[in-house]
């Protein structure tokens, strides 16, 4: 079988070939790049602070009354993530259980999350962006990864906004 | 003597540079490519590309012959008694999606009923789901046994139920189970069903013989056996396929076309609207005879023997579990397991960080994870690129895993 190179002398020298090694993926809206090239082994994303919170997931269980509740699933690996809130008069989260299994990523994040928002006000908590919880776990995601990562994230909202607010993240 | 380091230097994909290199488990997916059929495709696409059956230029000629020669190919690797019985589709979705909305359509009618399995691919369980939904049928799934394989009395308790049509898959992308397809098949026919064949997993590994086999249709992808991706087949019996409506319709597909009425092409002409992808077909033929010089009773036992020595290493692991048939008897290459404590995607992100690709997810087979009473499962998935030093990087990050979650 003939093998055809590459010319050199294209009428479009503009046009190369793209080289898949480096190409960066974009984290969603936020400045993050995950790079695919060489050093996509030399970066662990199961640091400590992530193995820990799944390993102890703090604020897991169920409240019982609740204010605020709300439940999803990752249709890509079937995580399933549940968050309970207590809301004060003043609407201040005086109280967060989050429920559900799935990877170290999304179970870790949700423990996060539920540290984050304790003691925080709803509209607070409501106009929080996603790349607050992306600072706390503090590693460099995939796509496919990412949806893990804010999964609580978006149940959270959710939550509060009494829908899914999923077109909202991902648009 | 299968010499599956020599086949690996084929595949320049597996040969970057970099470090750790890659072991690529993930073929149950999509397999990689030889340079042959990547140069089939250049080759195609730099000496003969024109669209196909209507110019009668040079080209058009080179085109029409690299098509049709494909086809005839296509038609002598699986026996078919004619080429006029083998169908270019997309892949093994499109294939079967054109068999339950055109046969499905014209032959089912309410009460009827179909029976699949529940270890199909959605691809062979969701469009006969909904083909029975839409005409009022019946739509029953045989169970597994506790081993992985089809619960064979539950299937003559369905087939007592005389179902219209019978399809399966051979063989299972998470378990690795080959289904006895001649046997049953026999069976569905002595009881007046029609037999549908997802071989998605099976033609790319083993020998396929439709006439032996005598199944009605049978499906297949191309990018699973070394192909490019985007192009499939679709076998089916002449006289089936002759009773049957048009799936799509337009170019290519017609006889005559007037205000009035359009009459439509002979086979295969008639399932095959609009311009085909003429360069992947070209890349299935030279995959396909790439696959024939290894020999596939060859390729089978070699896949046999990694699919052994991973459930034997990875069963030897503490805390693992391996899904699906054990190795002392004739299974696919496909190796589903879980890890205590370990959830599957945190298995496959840490064995990608040692350079080892596999899956994890519900594989498009979600009524057969629930069977199994999980969400997701790993899965690595052998092929003729592999060897027993891909095993051992498996199960050595496999080990990995257990000590980050330990």
């Amino acid at each position: 079988m003939m093998s055809i190179g590459w010319s050199r002398e294209s009428a479009t020298p503009n046009v190369s070939l793209p080289d898949f090694r480096e190409i960066r993926v974009d984290c969603g809206r936020c400045a993050r790049q995950t790079f695919l090239g060489e050093n996509l082994f030399v970066d662990s994303i199961y640091r400590e602070n992530i193995l820990e919170h799944s390993k102890h997931p703090q604020n897991k269980g169920h409240l019982d009354p609740y204010d605020y509740a709300f439940e999803d699933t990752n249709p890509l690996c079937g995580d399933e993530i549940r968050i309970e809130l207590r809301v004060d008069d003043a609407g201040v989260i005086i109280d967060v259980a989050f429920d559900g299994q799935g990877c170290a990523i999304s179970q870790a994040s949700a423990s996060m999350l539920t540290e984050m928002i304790l003691g925080m006000s709803v509209e607070d908590v409501k106009a929080m962006p996603k790349d607050d919880l992306l600072d706390e776990v503090g590693i460099e995601l995939s796509p496919a990864r990412l949806k893990c990562a804010l999964l609580s994230f978006n149940v959270l909202k959710a939550s509060l906004y009494g829908k899914s607010v999923d077109e909202e993240l991902h648009s | 003597m299968f010499d599956a380091a020599a086949v690996k230097r084929d595949f320049p994909i597996l040969n970057q540079p970099g470090e750790p290199s890659l072991v690529f488990l993930d073929s149950g997916a999509s397999s990689q490519k030889p340079q042959v059929v990547i140069d089939a495709l250049v080759n195609y696409y730099s000496t003969a590309n024109s669209n196909v059956h209507r110019g009668v230029y040079k080209l058009a000629v080179a085109a029409d012959a690299a098509f049709d020669g494909t086809r005839e190919q296509v038609a002598m690797w699986l026996n078919a008694p004619s080429s006029d019985e083998v169908i270019f589709t997309r892949g093994t979705t499109e294939a079967i999606n054109l068999v339950a909305s055109s046969w499905g359509r014209a032959n089912l009618q309410p009460g009827d009923l179909v029976v699949s399995t529940l270890m199909e691919h959605h691809s062979s369980f969701v469009p006969w789901q909904m083909v029975a939904e839409e005409k009022g049928a019946r739509f029953e799934a045989v169970r597994l046994t506790a081993s992985g394989e089809l619960d064979q009395d539950h299937y003559q308790e369905l087939l007592a139920q005389h179902p219209k049509v019978v399809a399966f898959t051979h063989v299972s992308n998470v378990l690795g189970t080959i289904n006895p397809v001649k046997e049953m098949t026999a069976q569905a026919h002595a009881v007046g069903a029609i037999v549908c064949l997802d071989a998605a997993q099976s033609a790319p590994h083993m020998a396929i013989d439709v006439q032996d086999l005598d199944v009605d249709f049978l499906a297949l992808s191309g990018h699973k056996m070394l192909a490019p991706m985007g192009v499939g087949v679709l076998y089916g019996k002449r006289a089936l396929l002759e009773a049957m409506p048009p799936y799509q319709s337009g170019g290519s597909m017609i006889r005559k076309v007037t205000l009035e009425k359009t009459t439509f092409a002979n086979l295969p002409h008639k399932f095959e609207a609009g311009t085909p992808s003429v360069g992947d077909v070209v890349g299935l033929g030279a995959a396909i005879s790439y696959l024939q010089g290894l020999g596939f009773a060859d390729i089978a036992r070699h896949e046999h023997d990694l699919a052994a020595a991973a459930i034997g290493q990875l069963n030897a692991l503490p805390g693992v579990t391996v899904y699906g048939p054990g190795a002392d008897v004739p299974r696919a290459g496909v190796v589903s397991f879980a890890v205590d404590g370990v959830h599957p995607h945190d298995v496959a992100a840490l064995l990608d960080e040692k350079g080892v690709a596999v899956r994890a997810g519900h594989h498009c087979a979600q009524p057969l994870m629930r069977e199994l009473g999980v969400t997701a499962t790993t899965r690595a998935s052998f092929y003729v690129y592999n060897t027993i030093d891909d095993v051992d990087r498996l199960v050595e990050g496999v080990r990995h895993a257990q000590r980050v979650f330990a």
